[in-house]
């Protein structure tokens, strides 16, 4: 019976530990490259889109009669979607009566007003959920990812845009409440300590190129 | 030789290839068992450690006709690879395997054990199309790999059953295309590709290995956002090998293995993949192949 041979066993610790190294230094820093955000956009002119109670909404007026608007793509079968409902609500909660209006937006190419209505009535929505099967809002945000979020202000511009919080599908009780901080600086007067982040949630089925 | 040879093909391109059913995008989890080493959407990076576990059910011959074990014969192959994966630019990953073997083998009275690195793997990703990008487009992968000779070669072997042989003692080339589609939470995927040998000198004659094809079908199920099931099997074909420029009638290569696996999220950072497979030991299911069956699991951590 042959012996068994441990020196390659040690050999391919060092080599693999080593290009492992090598690897994460050289990457890592192209990915941030990769993953850095765009200009800054502003809200587009004259869209129109139709809400879960079947009502044609103007949302330039809309964005121009609220302090500020947050705008939240939505997948129906998204789990990153699902997870954050809960904290979505809770915003909701605590920032509307301050002049915030939230709106959730179906951009998939499947979105109808039938299917946002059924989808609002299930999940017992208090936002409107848009649909926008050309994504016309996720283009013009430059959004490819369900939950994505855009905060424009009064004016317009948009003033962030990116993650809901620092989870992805599975809720910490110490994630980072990106949305949240945002709001909460905007409504005070100050900078938003957050103008983008790096969204997490599924990809955004459109219907053409 | 042959059949380390196919599993860490397999394993390096599959590595990278890649409830509440109402809720839970196939995409997601249905993705990860075909395909451990790939990142998921958002991952930067990722590391991980897979063991594999197979034991030897006999041979196919040159004609296709299977042979079980004979007497005391038997042969157990252990495989513990270490996974890295980082993404480079949004669409473009590259991953590194490092593959560690443990192999047992005995026939007619003879036993022994060997082992030790395999043929190191480094795998690139595009991701042309994501899964679900478009309505009527299926996600479109491109994928290229190259495995370095960092393996024992058959033809340097000690051992009388070579159980110490690890690589296939040649750089390999391979080039691939992975498709999958999601519906609701049902993954199916199609992918294939294609390795090139270089031909090399074995003793006094020069060996030149046919390209190998390799076509893999899976179809996963999301019962969750942590859960996915897969099932897929993965068909590999190698053309009759050259010999000094003359062709070796009945060298060439089949194989079929199917696999069912799985993967659960523990965290959005961690998950754990499981699974078995099996070649089917059934005449014209291979050729000049030893037919396997075995477990394998794996843990992975990445950095989103």
């Amino acid at each position: 019976m042959n012996s068994l041979r441990f020196e390659p066993f040690r050999r391919v610790l060092r080599a693999s530990q080593h290009c492992l190294i090598a690897l994460f230094l050289l990457a890592f820093p192209l990915s941030s490259l990769g993953c850095a955000p765009r200009a800054p956009l502003r809200f587009p002119e004259q869209v129109t889109l139709v809400g879960d109670d079947g009502r044609a909404r103007d949302l330039s007026r809309e964005v121009s009669q609220s302090e500020l608007t947050v705008f939240v793509f939505f997948a129906e079968d998204c789990p990153c979607v699902s997870a954050h409902e809960p904290r979505l609500k809770e915003l909701w909660e605590m920032f509307e009566p301050q002049g915030v209006r939230i709106f959730l937006v179906d951009a998939e190419a499947s979105a109808s007003p039938e299917k946002s209505a059924r989808e609002a009535r299930a999940r017992g929505y208090p936002f409107p959920l848009l649909s926008d099967p050309e994504g016309r809002l996720a283009r013009a945000f430059d959004a490819e990812y369900a939950t994505h979020s855009v905060v424009v202000d009064r004016q317009g511009e948009v003033r962030y845009s990116g993650a809901i919080d620092s989870d992805k599908t599975m809720l910490h009780k110490d994630a980072r409440p990106y949305l949240a901080e945002v709001l909460g600086d905007l409504l005070a007067g100050k900078p938003p300590r957050h103008e983008r982040t790096e969204p997490m949630g599924c990809v955004l089925e459109r219907a053409t190129f | 030789m042959t059949l380390k040879r196919v599993a860490s093909l397999g394993a390096l391109l599959a590595g990278l290839g890649h409830a509440d059913p109402a809720r839970a995008q196939a995409c997601c989890s249905a993705a990860a068992p075909i395909a451990p080493g790939r990142l998921a959407l958002h991952e930067r990076a990722l590391v991980g450690v897979q063991l594999a576990g197979s034991v030897g059910l006999g041979s196919f011959d040159g004609r296709s006709r299977f042979y079980g074990n004979d007497g005391d014969a038997y042969q157990i192959d252990t495989q513990t690879t270490l996974l890295g994966t980082v993404r480079v630019v949004p669409r473009l990953q590259v991953g590194l395997s490092a593959p560690l073997w443990l192999s047992f083998r005995g026939a007619d009275g003879v036993s022994e054990v060997g082992g030790g690195l395999g043929d190191l793997g480094f795998v690139v990703r595009y991701d042309l199309l994501r899964n679900r990008e478009y309505r009527r487009w299926p996600g479109i992968g491109l994928l290229a790999s190259v495995s370095a000779p960092t393996g024992r070669a058959p033809e340097v072997s000690e051992t009388a059953l070579g159980s110490d042989v690890t690589g296939i003692g040649a750089f390999q080339a391979s080039l691939g295309l992975w498709l999958e589609r999601s519906f609701g939470p049902w993954l199916v995927t199609a992918a294939g590709w294609v390795a090139f040998r270089p031909a090399r000198q074995v003793g006094p004659v020069e060996l030149a290995l046919a390209p190998e094809g390799s076509v893999l079908l899976a179809l996963g199920h999301s019962f969750s956002e942590a859960l996915g099931l897969s099932l897929s099997g993965t068909y590999s074909f190698e053309g009759d090998a050259e010999v000094d420029g003359a062709v070796v009638t009945s060298s060439g290569r089949r194989k079929l293995r199917l696999s069912f696996s799985g993967s659960q999220a523990l965290h959005d950072e961690a998950r754990v993949l499981f699974g078995v497979f099996l070649d089917p030991p059934l005449r014209g299911l291979g050729q000049n192949h030893l037919p396997q069956a075995g477990v394998h699991g794996a843990f992975l951590w990445s950095f989103l």
